[in-house]
């Protein structure tokens, strides 16, 4: 098998690279229950975090996005197998699922997102988590996930009137598929100017402008603030 | 295809499969939250209408009630007959419009109850006295069997509205100089309300639409009295915030009986305890 280039989450939600012995409390029991394979617990933790009046953004950037950087680490190193990583990656989608309702109950900006992952990415927990954050802050986000067809994400970003299409890549082997849908967005009328940003491990500045993005993030923040940006651009 | 590869294709399957699982569900709970948004919205848009309405609607019947009784000056039969009938439509109206945002708050599911111990015979010695004069006026008798010292934890308005729409059915349905019973009981840890007439009865096959917004039946009331068809409704929305049952037994040409059952202890001690 070939190992992600950097990590299980895409691009990494938000923070930077963080150590398993530097994990914030509630990250290192989390992390501690997945793979004890305490699904329930793991979950309950979490949610019980959220419930206790725990920051919904923080749980994502220091919860959750670490751990998962750090599962992915691990079995990077041969210290789990794929299938424990796997079982992790399932029970933070799973506790997402149960935060969702939170996620879309805050209040809106009017700005519209499709995110989508490139073709034949099974990592896409991270670019998942990036549209949940930006969801939080308001934007109408609509993740597609990795198996839709470049025309359907094309007619998704003109059907949703969106600002804004974000694509995530874990692989160098992504890229050329991240190219072309941008192209099918950029030959269609109705989304030729919609912005375009990119981000996981394969993209640098350059990479990000060879396929045809606007901009490039390597951080949720980043992300943010290039999309508020060329929204605004583009308006 | 060796083990390796083929424990390697199952887990990828299954990732593939579980992530198809979790943008499914990421979709559904965006889709319930604008849902959410939307009925907010309506209710937002409802209370609006229904404020708009309401007023003109209260001086249109007002003011008709006054040309009516001749306060406005003397009118002969016929503009006096039309002046009542424009004062009985507005009353209709906004008979509808109330019922309508009473249904539309609880249908919504925010029904806020203010749970307090209710003395269950001040409420229906207060549902008789607001309805009296209509039961006066059709020479209806309304009895009362209520046992000394029944509470039972409620909200005091909502177990009010319930009653008094029970009442109100029971003597638009009955014909004059018939008699309504309302009784209460207690049965092991529950209240039992219901209330009984000698009207005209619903067919056995209507008794499954009655409690239904809007639902319909044969039985017309017996001297005009307006029917929104939403107030059965609304009894078995506010009884099931209760956390309570409403049930219905009626034969044609006899009588209806209509029954509400509440927990005594209140929704809160059913929803921890044996609910």
């Amino acid at each position: 098998m070939t190992a992600p280039a950097r990590d299980a989450t895409g691009h990494g939600a938000a923070v930077g690279e963080v150590p398993g012995d530097a994990l914030e409390p509630l990250a290192a029991a989390y992390l501690e229950a997945l793979l004890q394979g305490e699904r329930q617990q793991a979950v309950a933790l979490v949610t019980g975090a959220v419930d206790a009046g725990r920051d919904l953004r923080e749980v994502y950037e220091s919860v959750l996005a670490p751990v998962q950087r750090e599962v992915g680490s691990r079995w990077q190193h041969g210290q789990i197998t794929v299938a424990v990583e796997h079982y992790c990656t399932a029970v933070t989608q799973l506790v997402m699922a149960q935060l969702h309702p939170h996620v879309f109950a805050t209040p809106r900006n009017g700005l519209r997102l499709v995110a989508t992952s490139a073709r034949g990415n099974l990592h896409e927990v991270g670019i998942r988590m990036v549209s949940d954050v930006f969801e939080l802050e308001g934007w109408d986000t609509y993740y597609l996930g990795a198996n839709t067809p470049d025309e359907a994400v094309v007619a998704a970003v003109a059907d949703t009137a969106a600002d804004l299409l974000l694509v995530s890549a874990t692989l160098p082997d992504h890229v050329a598929a991240v190219r072309d849908l941008i192209a099918a967005m950029r030959a269609t009328q109705t989304t030729r100017d919609v912005p375009v940003i990119v981000g996981g491990p394969p993209f640098t500045d350059i990479t990000a402008v060879e396929v045809g993005a606007d901009a490039v993030a390597h951080q949720v923040d980043d992300g943010l603030a290039s999309a508020r940006t060329l929204v605004g651009a583009a308006r | 295809m060796t083990d390796e590869t083929g424990a390697r294709d199952t887990v990828e399957e299954l990732m593939a499969l579980n992530n198809e699982l979790a943008t499914a569900q990421r979709r559904l709970a965006k889709q319930n939250a604008q849902l959410e948004r939307l009925n907010d919205e309506k209710d937002r848009l409802l209370g609006t209408v229904a404020h708009d309405l309401r007023n003109p609607l209260t001086a249109i019947t007002g003011l008709a009630e006054a040309v009516a009784s001749g306060r406005a000056g003397e009118l002969d039969d016929a503009a006096a007959h039309i002046a009542g009938r424009i004062a009985h439509i507005g009353r209709r109206m906004a008979q509808l419009v109330d019922e309508l945002v009473d249904l539309a708050a609880v249908a919504s599911g925010r029904v806020r109850l203010d749970l307090e111990e209710v003395e269950v015979a001040a409420v229906v010695a207060d549902v008789v006295e607001l309805l009296g004069f209509d039961a006066e006026d059709k020479h209806i008798t309304i009895d009362v069997a209520v046992p000394d010292g029944v509470r039972v934890r409620a909200d005091r308005g909502k177990l009010h509205q319930v009653l008094q729409n029970l009442v109100d059915n029971a003597v638009k349905y009955s014909p004059e100089g018939s008699t309504a019973e309302v009784t209460v009981s207690v049965d092991d840890g529950w209240l039992r309300l219901a209330v009984a007439d000698e009207g005209v009865g619903i067919p056995a096959d209507e008794l499954d639409d009655l409690f239904q917004p809007f639902g319909t039946t044969s039985a017309t009331t017996t001297a005009g009295e307006p029917s929104t068809g939403l107030g059965l409704a609304i009894v078995r929305r506010l009884v099931e915030a209760h956390e309570g049952e409403v049930g219905v037994a009626s034969e044609v040409g006899v009588g209806s009986t209509f029954s509400v059952r509440l927990p005594l202890d209140g929704p809160e001690h059913r929803a921890a305890g044996d609910a």
